[in-house]
């Protein structure tokens, strides 16, 4: 298992514990531990693999739809789509839905509807747990029928216009990314607003590693390896002594990381 | 040659005849060191309770009173929680003023808290949960300790806070003391209202202890710090503070994003829609702004005015999640934020002042 998976499995059981244990309303809630027992009802399997906006598995497709349509509008907004490039589309992002939503159908018959001990629970939840990060994560990603078809039904003035769409919305991402790093950041190392924004700055300016393809998840992580691999001389101008004696010792701590992020999907390997 | 084939080889008979040996054995064994350990233990809480010194247990008394005094101050307590609380400060002070040493016997104490009028076989009768109020009584429960578990991190806060504070403005030493002692008596404080609670949550409203803190050191800055130092000092509190909220909208709209597909000034206009009305419990348990399943989202009503239908329609399937997670109380208060503590300490000395752009 990766450092990512390790961290990220201990969060989610963290929350999900939360969530037992705080009697929310929500449908993992319904879960129920007794006697070392877990309750598990339909879904329960079903909010697990795709979130709380998830009542059903048929408002998740019709969700489903919706995400690609609005995706799709955006795009053709961007690159003038003809309707026969959009129909293409529609039928790639639609293989993409149905691809995931086979591979939980066939999940969802290694699951048990009732009670389990929870070393059952343990074994399930590793099996649901890559699941729900793919979903999490977005299907569409590089390796996805959608973005393939792109490349193959755009025309070159499209493709311009589409590359260029796609490195200035992950550009805003990406800072997006930075500033919610620096934010945690400057909770255990306040920053005046001088360093803050020359920090961002030399986040957005220098990226050592720019193969980063899906910055939805894992993104902090992203952010504090890039950082690892920045000169040290780049933070020393900007941060005091005892600051850049505090940071370095963080930021040592992911520079392997890559690994874990290529196999998430996060960056890609070359 | 026939062989019987529900005979056991002879080695497997003496194994499992040792084996059942070993067994009978450990269980001897276990049986043993439990009565021991039970026996032992016993023998220890006995000392433990007839050595404490006397100052020592009346210290211990004299935080039961302050427990007894804070279990009235808990959030939704009942009219029948409230006497019952008064009723475990009245049991506490007569312990206080008796000061003979001795436990008042568990069973009396919750009989004068549950109603002394009450006849004996009211009192014998299991009493609903709900109406039960917890009652940190045991004269072995050290609030001292208590609050020496909160105090370190709290520090911590503090040095971050002062050492903010020297990089904005570098005041004198004489200008710093008054603010130390300030923002040290407020630590006092704060861990105090950490220990009510035996997790360390925190009273859940407009400000976390980490604002509470930084106001008390801005309260005393304004008494010693020069005009211009004061104003550069506020200036970069509310930068930070702004930048702070900014983080967090930043993150609900990437995770957002994800789902409703923003374009550029989509995305722009969202962040600062999320800004302009920023919920104060975002800044604690920050871990869950960088999973989308965990994050606090924003409603559909400070969202609508930027986004198309479609988004409309996919935002209004979202459950809306303005709390956070709890992940403990260090983390509430912006401490072990990637796993351990930065432990940032102050410089000896803060030769440059620094100039916000």
């Amino acid at each position: 298992m990766s450092i990512l998976q390790t961290e990220r499995l201990s969060v989610i059981l963290v929350a999900t514990l939360m969530v037992f244990a705080s009697n929310a309303p929500q449908a993992n809630a319904q879960v129920m531990m007794q006697n070392n027992q877990i309750v598990i009802k339909e879904e329960n399997i079903v909010s697990w693999i795709f979130g709380n906006r998830a009542r059903s598995l048929e408002t998740v497709q019709e969700s489903l739809n919706v995400v690609l349509e609005t995706r799709l509008d955006l795009i053709a907004r961007e690159c003038d789509l003809t309707d026969k490039q959009r129909e293409t589309l529609i039928l790639a992002g639609q293989g993409d839905i149905h691809r995931f939503l086979n591979d939980y159908h066939t999940l969802r018959r290694k699951i048990p509807i009732g009670t389990i001990s929870q070393e059952r629970y343990q074994e399930i939840w590793q099996e649901i747990q890559p699941m729900r990060t793919r979903f999490s994560t977005g299907l569409y990603n590089h390796n996805s029928l959608f973005e393939k078809n792109i490349q193959y039904v755009l025309k070159n003035h499209q493709r311009s216009r589409y590359d260029a769409f796609v490195r200035e919305r992950r550009h805003r991402q990406y800072e997006a990314v930075v500033r919610g790093t620096i934010t945690m950041i400057e909770n255990e190392m306040p920053l005046t607003s001088s360093q803050r924004e020359s920090l961002v700055e030399l986040l957005m300016t220098d990226v050592p590693n720019a193969n980063y393809h899906n910055i939805n998840y894992y993104h902090q992580y992203l952010v504090l390896y890039q950082m690892s691999k920045l000169p040290d001389e780049k933070f020393q101008a900007i941060l005091l002594e005892n600051e850049w004696a505090s940071l370095s010792k963080l930021i040592q701590r992911y520079q392997r990381y890559e690994s874990s992020l290529i196999q998430q999907g996060v960056l890609i390997d070359d | 040659m026939d062989m019987d084939l529900t005979e056991q080889p002879t080695a497997s008979r003496h194994a499992s005849c040792s084996q059942a040996a070993r067994l009978l054995r450990s269980l001897l064994w276990a049986f043993g060191i439990g009565l021991f350990t039970s026996t032992f233990a016993e023998t220890l809480q006995a000392e433990d309770v007839e050595a404490v010194p006397r100052a020592k247990l009346t210290r211990q008394l004299a935080d039961k009173e302050d427990i007894a005094q804070d279990a009235a101050d808990r959030v939704a307590v009942t009219a029948e929680a409230e006497a019952a609380a008064e009723a475990e400060a009245e049991v506490a002070e007569e312990e206080h003023e008796a000061d003979d040493g001795l436990r008042v016997p568990r069973a009396k104490l919750t009989r004068k808290i549950e109603g002394v009028e009450k006849p004996r076989a009211a009192q014998n009768r299991a009493v609903p949960a709900a109406n039960m109020v917890p009652l940190n009584i045991d004269p072995l429960n050290n609030v001292e300790a208590r609050l020496k578990k909160y105090m370190p991190a709290l520090e911590q806060c503090l040095t971050l806070e002062i050492h903010f504070l020297r990089k904005v403005c570098n005041p004198s030493e004489e200008q710093l003391k008054p603010i130390r002692i300030a923002g040290k008596k407020k630590l006092v404080e704060l861990a105090q209202e950490f220990a009510k609670n035996e997790n360390g949550a925190f009273r859940n409203d407009e400000k976390g202890a980490r604002d509470l803190l930084r106001e008390e050191i801005l309260d005393a800055a304004k008494q010693v710090l020069d005009k211009d130092d004061l104003e550069l000092y506020t200036r970069e509190l509310d930068l930070r503070h702004q930048a702070r909220y900014r983080g967090i909208a930043e993150l609900m709209t990437l995770h957002s994003d994800s789902m409703l597909s923003f374009d550029t000034d989509q995305f722009e206009a969202v962040s600062e829609a999320i800004q302009k009305k920023p919920e104060p419990t975002w800044t604690r348990g920050m871990q869950s702004l960088f999973y989308s399943e965990y994050s606090p989202k924003p409603g559909i009503d400070l969202l609508s005015p930027v986004l198309n239908d479609k988004q409309k329609q996919l935002l209004s399937n979202e459950p809306r999640r303005n709390s956070t997670i709890w992940f403990g109380w260090p983390r509430n208060i912006g401490m072990q934020q990637f796993g351990s503590d930065f432990g940032l300490e102050e410089l000896p000395a803060y030769d440059q002042q620094e100039e916000p752009k």
